[in-house]
C-alpha cells in the first residue's frame, strides 16, 4: 500500500475550528465521566498537534515510566483511528479506592471502562459536529504492557497522526489520566475537508 | 411489561450469542434461547427478577455503572474476556483444549430503549480465543525464559572471553620479557667484558685515560641501547586506542628486530618481500602483536626440528580494498589432526611454555578488532599463514 509520506499540516484556522469542536466534545465527555465516577472532573484544554509516529513514541516514552497501564481502543467510520489512554500508578490506586474496587482485575476493567467512556464520548461528539458517525468494533479495547507500546501492530499502520491530548483530572480523588486520539492519514484528509466546510460556513 | 416474552424473542432466538435485556436496576426483560440452553434456566422463570439475584457472582455496582454509562453516552460499554473472564457463569462441557472451567465472555452493553432505560447485554463465547491466547502466553513465557538463559550464556561466554584476553596479556607480557632477555644477553655480556678488561688493566696498572674513556663510552652507549630496547617494547606492547597509518615494511622490520637475536641463535634467515611504501590504516600495535606471535610460532617450530636452510618469508598481495599478508616458513608443517584445532583457545603443540592462546588471540584481534581474516595452510614442508586486512579500517 502506498502511504502518503508528505506531512499534512493543519492551518491555524483549521486548528482553531478543531480546537473549538474538541472543547465542545470535551465538555460532554467531562460530564459523562463525572457521572460515571460520581465525582467532579475537569479536563484540561485539549492540545492538538500533527505528529510523526516517531514523535508520538517519544511522547509515549516519557509517560511509560510513571504509568500503571496503557489502553487503546479503535473506532471506525469516516472519522477513524485509535485512542490511547495512560493512567499513572497512583491515580489507578486512587481510582480503585474511589470505586471501592478490591481486585486487580476489577481495577483493570474500570480503567478500560474509563478509556471507553472517554474515547466514545470524545469521538462520537466530534463526529456528530462533523455530521458523521463513529462506530466501535466490539470489543476493541486492549490492555497493553507498557514495554510493548512500540510493538503494537496497528500503530505501525500510521505514518503520522493528529494527536489530541488532554489531562483528565479529578482533583479531590487525585486521579489523572492522559488520552490521545490518533487518526490516520486518510482521516486527517477527511477532517481537513470537513473543517474547511465549517470554516466556509463561518465566513 | 417484563413478561412480554415474544416481543424480544423473535429477534434474538436464532443468534449464536447470549442476549439479555435489562434496565438500569438490573431487572430482566429478556433472556434468549441460547442462554436458556447454556444455563438451563428458562426465561419465564426469571423475567422480572434482578440479574444479580439470579447470578450472584455479578458485581452489582459495576454492572449498574456500566449500564448507566451506556445509556448516558448512548454508546456501548464492555466487559472483556481478557480481564473480566465472564459475566454469566456457564460451565464448559468440552474439556478438550480448554484451560477454563467457565465459558470466557466478551460482553457488550448496548443502549436498547433510552426511554425505558433498557440495555441489551450481548454475550459472545470467547473461550477458544482465550484458550489460544493463554496457550500463546505460556509459549511466550517459555520463549522469554529460553531467551534469558541464552543471554546468561552469552554473558558467561563474554566473561570467559575477557578472561582469555587477560591471560593473553599475561602471555604477551611473558613473551616480551623473554624477548627482552634475548635482546639483553649480548649487550650485557659486552658490558661485563669491557668492565673485566678495565679491572684487569687497572690491576696491572695499564689503564690509561684513553682506554678508560673509551670503555666508559662503550658501557654508556650499551646502557642507552638497553634502555631504548625496554622503551621500544613498552611502546609496542601497549594496545592502541586510535587507528593510524601503518607502513607494513617497517612493521615487519620492527617484528624481526624484536626477534632477531633469537633468530640468529637458531640460524633462521628471513626475507621481507614487501614494497617499502605500502601503508594501511589500522591499529598498529595489535597488528604487530599478531605478526610477532606468528613469526614466534615459526621460530618455535624450527627449534623442535632439525632443518637446514631455515627460512621465513613474508609476501603481500594487494586487492582493491583489502590486502593479504603471507607469512611462510619451512619448519616442517603442522599435522592434520592439530590443524583443525589450531585456532582454539588453550590448544598448544609446544612441548613447553605454550599457553595455547597465541593463535586464538591473533584470530580474535584480526577478526574482531581489525575487521580482517586469518587462515592457515600447512604441509610437510612448512606452514603458510594468510592475514587479510582492510586497507582502510
Amino acid at each position: 500500500m502506498n502511504m502518503q509520506t508528505n506531512k499534512i499540516t493543519l492551518t491555524e484556522d483549521e486548528k482553531d475550528v478543531l480546537q473549538e469542536l474538541m472543547n465542545i466534545a470535551y465538555g460532554s465527555a467531562t460530564a459523562v465521566v463525572a457521572d460515571m465516577l460520581d465525582a467532579f472532573a475537569s479536563l484540561s484544554i485539549p492540545n492538538i498537534q500533527v505528529l510523526t509516529m516517531h514523535e508520538l513514541f517519544e511522547t509515549f516514552d516519557k509517560l511509560k515510566n510513571s504509568s500503571y497501564f496503557f489502553a487503546t481502543q479503535a473506532f471506525s467510520g469516516e472519522f477513524n483511528g485509535e485512542s490511547a489512554f495512560f493512567i499513572n500508578d497512583e491515580s489507578a490506586q486512587n481510582l480503585a479506592k474511589h470505586l471501592e474496587i478490591e481486585s486487580k482485575e476489577d481495577l483493570d476493567d474500570a480503567i478500560l471502562e474509563l478509556t471507553n467512556v472517554l474515547t466514545s464520548s470524545l469521538t462520537t461528539q466530534l463526529a456528530a459536529e462533523m455530521e458523521s458517525e463513529v462506530t466501535f468494533s466490539l470489543p476493541s479495547i486492549f490492555k497493553i504492557p507498557l514495554q510493548e507500546i512500540e510493538e503494537v501492530e496497528t500503530f505501525q499502520l500510521y505514518s503520522q497522526v493528529i494527536v489530541i491530548d488532554t489531562d483528565l483530572n479529578f482533583q479531590d480523588q487525585k486521579i489523572n489520566g492522559k488520552i490521545f486520539i490518533l487518526t490516520k492519514d486518510e482521516s486527517i484528509q477527511w477532517l481537513k475537508t470537513k473543517l474547511n466546510i465549517i470554516l466556509e460556513q463561518l465566513i | 411489561m417484563a413478561q412480554n416474552k415474544t416481543q424480544y424473542n423473535l429477534r434474538t432466538a436464532d443468534l449464536d450469542n447470549g442476549i439479555i435485556i435489562i434496565d438500569d436496576t438490573l431487572t430482566i426483560y429478556h433472556f434468549n434461547k441460547w442462554l436458556e440452553l447454556q444455563t438451563k434456566i428458562k426465561e419465564e422463570t426469571i423475567l422480572g427478577d434482578k440479574l444479580n439475584d439470579v447470578f450472584t457472582n455479578i458485581k452489582t455496582k459495576t454492572l449498574i455503572r456500566k449500564v448507566k454509562t451506556a445509556l448516558r453516552m448512548n454508546t456501548p460499554t464492555f466487559y472483556t474476556a481478557a480481564i473480566s473472564h465472564y459475566l454469566i457463569p456457564i460451565k464448559i462441557n468440552q474439556f478438550k483444549n480448554s484451560i477454563y472451567e467457565y465459558m470466557q465472555q466478551d460482553v457488550s452493553i448496548i443502549p436498547y430503549d433510552k426511554e425505558k432505560n433498557l440495555v441489551a447485554l450481548i454475550i459472545k463465547d470467547q473461550t477458544n480465543m482465550a484458550s489460544t491466547n493463554a496457550l500463546l502466553n505460556s509459549h511466550i513465557q517459555e520463549i522469554k525464559k529460553l531467551n534469558e538463559a541464552l543471554i546468561q550464556e552469552q554473558r558467561l561466554r563474554e566473561e570467559q572471553h575477557q578472561q582469555f584476553l587477560a591471560s593473553s596479556r599475561s602471555a604477551a607480557m611473558g613473551d616480551m620479557i623473554s624477548m627482552i632477555a634475548h635482546q639483553w644477553r649480548q649487550p650485557l655480556s659486552l658490558i661485563t667484558t669491557v668492565m673485566s678488561n678495565m679491572r684487569i688493566k687497572k690491576e696491572l696498572d695499564t689503564l690509561d685515560d684513553d682506554t678508560f674513556h673509551n670503555s666508559f663510552k662503550k658501557i654508556e652507549e650499551t646502557i642507552y641501547y638497553l634502555s631504548d630496547t625496554v622503551n621500544d617494547f613498552r611502546d609496542y606492547f601497549k594496545p592502541n586506542k586510535v587507528k593510524s597509518s601503518v607502513n607494513l615494511y617497517e612493521l615487519f622490520s620492527k617484528s624481526i628486530f624484536f626477534l632477531k637475536d633469537e633468530m640468529a641463535q637458531y640460524d633462521i634467515k628471513y626475507t621481507i618481500n614487501i614494497d617499502k611504501d605500502i601503508e594501511i590504516y589500522s591499529y598498529k600495535n595489535e597488528l604487530l602483536q599478531c605478526i610477532i606471535n606468528i613469526i614466534k610460532n615459526s621460530i618455535d617450530a624450527f627449534k623442535e626440528k632439525e632443518i637446514t636452510n631455515k627460512n621465513i618469508t613474508v609476501t603481500l598481495e594487494k586487492e582493491q580494498d583489502m590486502l593479504t599478508l603471507y607469512i611462510q616458513d619451512n619448519a616442517g608443517g603442522i599435522s592434520k589432526e592439530h590443524l583443525t584445532k589450531i585456532f582454539e583457545p588453550y590448544f598448544s603443540t609446544k612441548s613447553k611454555n605454550g599457553t595455547g592462546l597465541g593463535l586464538y588471540i591473533c584470530k580474535t584481534i584480526i577478526e574482531k578488532h581489525l575487521q580482517g581474516n586469518i587462515t592457515l595452510e600447512s604441509d610437510t614442508n612448512g606452514t603458510k599463514v594468510a592475514l587479510s586486512l582492510p586497507t582502510l579500517l
